[in-house]
């Protein structure tokens, strides 16, 4: 992908997108509770990602008028002291499962600290492996396991919870994202295997419905969407509005290609 | 969109034998402006090929096709089964397009 693009997608990332909104947070009280403590957190951070949005972006457009470079502050958005802050506040609340959420939160911004997302995964290795409150923080690890080589890490993490976690939702969760990541570093059939297997067990584990679609989504992703399966077939509308089909193609080679101009 | 000249040149060199460059395009043409729009730019790049309009089945052919990414490019053989998967190099593109062109045409013969 050209950089320009991997860019633009960066500046089109709604800090909504990353962050839930979570309303309007309580003026800072003197003894803060957790709850207030991390909206307070998540509402200074989402705006300093917003600032550095429109600035980064204000920045791209000069720079490629000018036809330079990008510059360095496209691919810099905040994290540093959020991150700080969000290991202060879990040491603070350590063992709790309000420490969860600034676990995940640590994971979930960091772009160059490394050793903090590895340090906010063992701790939850260590002392939350059991907690109802770990589900949603599991969805956020996929991106730490590939973006910080913290794979093993992770999937040891998700192991566990499949093993030792006694709600069902926080099982389907390790499940749907170790699925996942074994797919996205599968080499062989047998890695594949393992994959499906993780996501088909997901609707032996819970009722949740979006759960299980997830889950479906993702086996459609192995059983039809892999080298070496048959292509879905695809009837839709061309750009001008005629109907065809995929497969009117058959006995030629298609490269099919997802793009637009933006 | 960078790719636009390359992709140019694979439809005008196999224009003769099979093989198709189809796009799905999230452009929003569904708008009579966008449409126009479109066909500026479509003009303006020369872009020759045939496009499925990506909105236009529910869920969207990207969603169907899990696309995380843009560009996202599948490559389909003569029977309809995915051989490769986002190879974007120009000279590994066309060596595995070309391969698989030549099994078409073998098969062809048969």
């Amino acid at each position: 992908m050209p950089r320009p693009v991997l860019a633009a997608l960066l500046l089109l990332c709604s800090p909504a997108l990353v962050f839930a909104q979570q309303g309007e947070a309580k003026p800072a009280a003197t003894q803060q509770d957790p709850e207030s403590a991390y909206k307070d957190l998540v509402k200074a951070y989402n705006k300093a990602f917003a600032d550095w949005r429109a600035e980064a972006g204000k920045k791209v457009k000069e720079a490629q008028a000018a036809g330079q470079p990008l510059p360095a502050i496209a691919m810099t958005p905040p994290s540093r002291e959020f991150v700080n802050s969000a290991q202060d506040l879990a040491k603070q609340y350590a063992g709790t499962d309000d420490a969860v959420r600034f676990l995940v939160f640590i994971c979930k911004t960091a772009t160059k600290e490394v050793n903090a997302v590895k340090k906010a995964i063992d701790t939850l290795l260590e002392a939350h492996v059991e907690s109802a409150a770990i589900g949603d923080a599991l969805g956020h690890l996929e991106g730490a396991a590939m973006g910080f080589g913290a794979k093993d890490k992770v999937m040891t993490l998700l192991d566990e919870v499949v093993a030792r976690n006694k709600t069902e939702n926080c099982v389907a969760q390790a499940l749907l994202v170790r699925g996942a990541l074994r797919l996205q570093t599968a080499t062989t059939d047998e890695d594949r295997a393992l994959a499906k297997a993780d996501l088909d067990r997901v609707a032996t584990v819970t009722k949740d419905e979006d759960l299980q679609k997830q889950a479906k989504d993702a086996l459609f992703e192995i059983e039809h969407l892999q080298v070496g399966c048959t292509a879905p077939d695809i009837a839709a509308k061309d750009v001008e509005g005629v109907d065809f089909k995929l497969s009117d193609y058959r006995g030629k080679v298609v490269l099919l290609d997802f793009w637009g101009f933006w | 969109m960078g790719m636009i000249p390359h992709e140019r040149s694979l439809v005008e060199k196999w224009k003769n034998r099979p093989f198709a460059l189809i796009g799905v395009n999230s452009d929003g043409t569904d708008t009579a402006e966008g449409l126009a729009k479109w066909h500026e730019k479509a003009k303006e790049m020369s872009v020759t090929w045939r496009s499925f309009r990506d909105e236009s089945t529910d869920p969207k052919i990207s969603d169907t096709w899990k696309v995380q990414g843009w560009p996202t490019l599948y490559y389909i053989d003569h029977k309809g089964v995915i051989r490769h998967k986002d190879v974007r190099d120009e000279a590994e593109m066309e060596r595995v397009l070309d391969e698989m062109i030549t099994a078409a045409e073998k098969d062809a013969k048969k």
